[in-house]
């Protein structure tokens, strides 16, 4: 790793300053610190080389899980561990809270943070290898187009073919969750879904949140009636980063589906939102017939590369198993 | 050899669990690891690694880095006092030649695999020498590399060494196997391709070299050959009595520390600078540079009798060495030797290459070249079994090695096989089977089995020596150079000294792995310290026994063969017993020494051609038959092994439990390398040098081992041991490929078994690219 300046400022002002370019005391090439999970592992990979980190957990910003019924607030430096035990998400927002369980291992847990999960970077074989210049480090061209690709993405891939390794996104987005901002210019609240954008031109990134910006909290909207879950599957049983996983949400309104969330994890550049299956789902009777149907058309638009063509029956079975056990 | 005690029920410490003295100290976190060292003004040093797998070097300078404050020294191969280590291979065919595998300390002119040592920094902290490692100026030029065994043996193939790319070959024909597969009721063809993969030892590479007071390098790490300190004085160009290895208790080795690592570049640091050095390598580095299991491409034709009889196997393996010759000559000397399995196969034909590329390098690893083909020859016998109607356990039966048959290469087994007794204890501990839990599920069942050597190759003329003696007040010494590598290996040393000097186990001390100070007692490699150090030990004990009886005979008037030694005493048969104490005083008055020196020399012999099967290649070797219980979502591939259970013929167990989690680790670090390890390596770059991309099973992965220890008494290690530091790891990969076979007729020949490689299988993948 190399040497890199720390400031730990008492305000979220101060914070904001120092990640803006051209303000005063910022130098352009300051990151946000957090739990540090990621940014220390692509420090240490040569792939991130901040010449400051701004330690964003000492002015007060929010963390913890705050009720305002009907609905929920998680502050953006809560930890997975504090989601995944929090009695309120266990029982309103199951999705969420086997997500953040399902993440990482119980130590990674212990420190890392959600914003920080959320706008961690792929964990694509080229792009964490410094001496590789892939498209997404500034290259000019995606390794894993043509190369070891059995990791990457069977959707909304190019010119980028990594996948968004978070599993608490995939969750939020299924339920709704909006996501309160902010930067030089002040607040802004987007949905979640609204956070990730699958990268292009000239932003080599997988999020719309300016570098500038700090992301202050989630808010979870009333669960009304709504069942959730989180399916993953890894390469190992536990501390692996998802195959394939998929968020589903479904309000029923006695055997019809009056709502569906379909939200896929580990297969594109982004969180998922499968649409067609949504469609597909909504206004159905429940049942393995509606079942299959949405899990044939959330891979609609599907373009495995040459070694990742099992993520297609993986996903399919995945969407299929969640919404069999939302029904049940 | 006869034993002092022979009947199992009559010895009171070997044959039992007791606690491993290094045990606790592992647990509390006591133990002083080679990273744990540090001296006063000690420097730390790094590594400056080619990030090319095929290069020139254009341009190496190093002032700037040397010029830095702090920065101690940089060396490069100039600095090198004899930057060339040698090794020969005897025995080698005369197709490649006398093999003399050559292995630069640091690069010359070229580099040929990505991570190779270029220059070597000391410095005040890490982080300077990190630092300095960067200033150093150094350009390269692509060259034109080649990266599968195939390639490299192609016309016209870019060459890794100047003699060539087929580093080594063997060859076995035994019998007429054409006839053999002509007259077979079924034959069956299979290719078999396995892997890359890594020791992933907790511990990576490590140690501290200082000069000590009387002048003489010393270098304390972390290693399973504390012989290195030959390499280092040749490298050095000093006397081998002027450097001196003293070797940890080690996080693991697994042969991944069977070459030389650190040492050498400490011992170079220490003698430029005058000043303690200490090198850790990171898990980055380990994974990027260190030498790695080899993979296989293995073709297989089996014929067998309509009743299941093995008539013939025609075999040919093609191995990576990666791009430096290492142990690779031997390794394929295991894998050709093993190559027909624990069967009595009348004709046999084994063609065996290995050849460089510009990959990681390959060496030893744990089952050396013995483990690949444990998933061909297996796979093999399932298939046969299938074509057959044939129960698995029925088929190995039949098949199964007997004492007096000869292995293709024409070695006649002199001791017990007791594998149709392996395969039904294994079998027998899965039932009943366990239900699907779901539609999606199929459970299936698989056996596999498998023979390793222990003990070097016999013209090796292995042997290891050991010192036992007495202090005054009756507490033992054992001094071996034995490096423990975690298996239990001091101190299984200290229970048979304490069974033969009837001394009580927490009254031994054992001091291991010292150059210098301790009798060599040569590699923790090989499956080879319990059955050579144990000997050792074994026969130092019983000599200095009989020594101490004579003059106890004097002391108690009775004959020394009438007296016994238990419980910190010597016993005469009318009751009267003579305190330690009080003997060892007696033996300093007349002179008798208290402590005594004993060589064990293994069953020598000259090199055999194996193209004609002349003879004996091993002392000996360990059974095993494991068996997997695995379930298999056939919507997704995923397979999960649900019980395991894996029985070896060891003899006999010195230490139960240490048996036992050898034989348990092994099942895991084998089921590891068969459903998820892999060093993926692409054009010579290597995309896995973390453990977020190199998985290795966490103990939520695996389910619980069942190990079955079986006795026969037949082996050839003290008290009729048998080596099972290697032997566990070959099974598991074959063992679960059968298991996916019987649970969903797909048959896997590819390693890891992964969930795309199961789908794929299954036909999931049909319609997609």
């Amino acid at each position: 790793m190399r040497p890199f300046a720390y400031a730990s400022p008492r305000t979220a002002d101060e914070i904001i300053a120092l990640l803006t370019p051209g303000s005063a005391g910022a130098d352009g090439a300051s990151r946000p610190l957090a739990g540090g999970t990621d940014l220390l592992t692509l420090m240490k990979a040569d792939v991130a080389t901040p010449s400051r980190l701004v330690d964003i957990k000492r002015a007060g910003l929010p963390k913890g899980i705050e009720e305002t019924p009907p609905g929920l607030v998680v502050g953006g430096l809560t930890t997975l561990a504090q989601i995944e035990t929090h009695p309120a998400v266990r029982a309103r927002y199951p999705a969420l809270a086997e997500a953040t369980a399902v993440a990482a291992t119980a130590q990674l847990r212990n420190v890392a943070t959600v914003a920080g999960n959320l706008l961690q970077r792929p964990r694509c074989w080229y792009f964490r290898n410094p001496r590789i210049a892939c498209w997404l480090k500034g290259g000019d061209h995606c390794p894993a187009r043509d190369g070891e690709n059995q990791l990457h993405a069977i959707l909304g891939g190019g010119p980028c073919h990594a996948v968004h390794p978070s599993d608490v996104a995939p969750a939020l987005v299924a339920l709704d969750a909006d996501a309160r901002l902010r930067g030089p210019g002040g607040e802004r609240t987007v949905p979640v879904e609204g956070l990730f954008a699958a990268p292009e031109g000239g932003r080599r990134r997988e999020t719309l949140v300016g570098s500038d910006e700090l992301l202050l909290a989630l808010r979870l909207p009333p669960a009304d009636g709504s069942r959730s879950t989180y399916l993953k599957s890894m390469d190992r049983k536990v501390w692996a980063f998802a195959l394939a996983g998929v968020a589903a949400r479904l309000r029923l309104d006695g055997r019809r589906v009056a709502e569906a969330r379909i939200v896929l994890g580990g297969v594109a550049p982004v969180p998922w939102r499968a649409h067609e299956a949504e469609r597909a789902l909504e206004g159905a009777e429940a049942g393995p017939a509606a079942w299959d149907r949405a899990a044939n058309a959330a891979l609609t638009g599907a373009a495995p590369l040459r070694h990742n063509a099992y993520k297609l029956p993986l996903a399919r079975a995945l969407v299929r198993r969640a919404l069999e056990s939302l029904a049940t | 050899m006869a034993d002092v005690v022979a009947a199992p029920e009559a010895l009171r410490v070997v044959g039992r669990a007791v606690p491993r003295h290094d045990a606790r100290d592992k647990a509390v976190a006591a133990t002083a690891y080679a990273a744990d060292w540090a001296l006063p003004g000690m420097l730390h040093a790094a590594v400056l690694r080619s990030p090319y797998p095929s290069a020139r070097i254009v341009k190496l300078d190093t002032a700037r880095a040397a010029a830095m404050p702090g920065v101690a020294v940089v060396l490069t191969a100039r600095d090198v006092p004899r930057n060339t280590l040698a090794t020969d291979v005897p025995g080698q065919t005369a197709t490649v030649g006398p093999l003399r595998a050559t292995l630069h300390v640091l690069a010359e002119d070229r580099v040929r695999h990505q991570g190779e040592p270029v220059a070597l920094v000391a410095a005040e902290t890490l982080e300077l020498a990190r630092a300095a490692v960067e200033a150093i100026d150094v350009a390269y030029e692509r060259t034109p590399g080649v990266f599968t065994p195939e390639a490299a043996l192609a016309p016209g193939a870019p060459q890794v060494h100047a003699a060539g790319n087929l580093l080594a070959q063997w060859r076995i024909a035994r019998g007429d196997v054409a006839a053999a597969l002509a007259g077979a009721a079924v034959v069956v063809e299979g290719e078999y391709t396995t892997q890359l993969v890594d020791a992933a030892y907790l511990e990576p590479e490590s140690g501290v070299a200082w000069i000590d007071s009387d002048g003489v390098i010393t270098i304390r790490v972390s290693t399973q050959v504390i012989e290195h300190f030959r390499d280092v004085a040749e490298v050095l160009r000093v006397p081998q009595n002027r450097v001196r290895v003293i070797g940890t208790y080690l996080g693991g080795g697994f042969g991944g520390k069977e070459d030389v690592t650190v040492e050498v570049y400490l011992g170079l640091l220490a003698l430029k600078t005058g000043r303690p050095v200490k090198m850790v390598w990171t898990r980055q580095e380990s994974l990027l540079a260190r030498a790695k299991r080899h993979p296989y491409r293995m073709r297989y034709r089996t014929g067998a009798t309509a009743a299941g009889e093995i008539l013939g196997q025609q075999i040919e393996l093609l191995g990576d060495a990666g791009a430096y010759a290492y142990l690779s000559a031997l390794v394929l000397l295991y894998s050709t030797v093993t190559a027909a399995g624990p069967y009595r196969v009348p004709s046999v034909e084994v063609q065996a290459r290995v050849a460089y590329t510009n990959n990681p390098p390959t060496s030893a690893m744990r089952g050396f070249g013995g483990m690949q083909t444990v998933f061909a020859y297996e796979s093999q016998m399932d298939r046969v079994a299938r074509a057959l109607g044939m129960d698995a356990v029925e088929i190995r039966r039949i098949n199964a090695l007997r004492r007096g048959d000869r292995l293709p290469v024409g070695q006649v087994i002199e001791t017990h096989v007791a594998l149709p007794e392996l395969c039904e204890r294994v079998w027998a501990a899965l039932e009943p089977p366990t239900p699907p839990r779901a539609p999606h599920v199929r459970v299936g069942l698989g056996l596999a089995c498998n023979l390793q050597p222990y003990g070097r190759i016999v013209w090796l003329h292995d042997w290891s020596s050991a010192w036992v003696g007495f202090e005054m007040d009756g507490s033992l010494v054992v001094r071996c150079g034995v490096p423990d590598v975690g298996g239990g290996q001091a101190s299984s040393l200290c229970q048979i000294a304490a069974e033969v000097l009837g001394v009580s186990l927490e009254r031994v001390s054992v001091h291991i792995a010292d150059s210098a100070l301790t009798p060599l007692a040569g590699t923790t490699t090989a499956s080879r310290q319990l059955y050579m150090s144990g000997n050792a030990v074994l026969k130092a004990s019983r000599e200095l026994r009989e020594q101490l009886l004579r003059v106890a005979e004097t002391m108690l008037g009775a004959e020394a063969a009438t007296l016994a030694m238990t419980g910190d005493l010597v016993h005469a048969p009318d009751g009267r017993t003579l305190a330690l104490p009080d003997l060892l005083r007696e033996c300093a008055r007349a002179g008798v020494p208290r402590g005594h020196l004993a060589v064990y020399n293994a069953p020598a012999g000259e090199p055999v051609d194996l193209a004609t099967g002349s003879g004996k290649v091993f002392p000996d070797y360990t059974y095993g038959a494991h068996a997997a219980e695995v379930e298999v979502d056939t919507e997704t591939g995923v397979v999960r092994v649900l019980r395991y259970a894996a029985a070896h013929d060891v003899g006999r167990a010195i230490n139960p439990q240490s048996v036992e989690g050898q034989i348990q680790g092994g099942a895991v670090q084998g089921l590891g390398y068969g459903c998820m390890e892999e060093v993926l390596v692409e054009d010579g770059i290597n995309l896995t040098t973390s453990f977020a991309t190199y998985l290795i099973p966490t103990a939520a992965d695996v389910p619980d081992v069942e190990p079955v220890i079986v006795e026969s008494g037949e082996g050839l290690g003290p008290f009729n041991a048998r080596g099972i530091g290697e032997p566990p790891i070959g099974p598991p990969a074959a063992a679960v490929a059968n298991a996916i076979a019987d649970a969903t007729g797909a048959r896997l020949t590819r390693l890891p078994i992964t969930a795309e490689r199961v789908a794929r299988a299954l036909g999931r993948l049909d319609g997609t690219n």
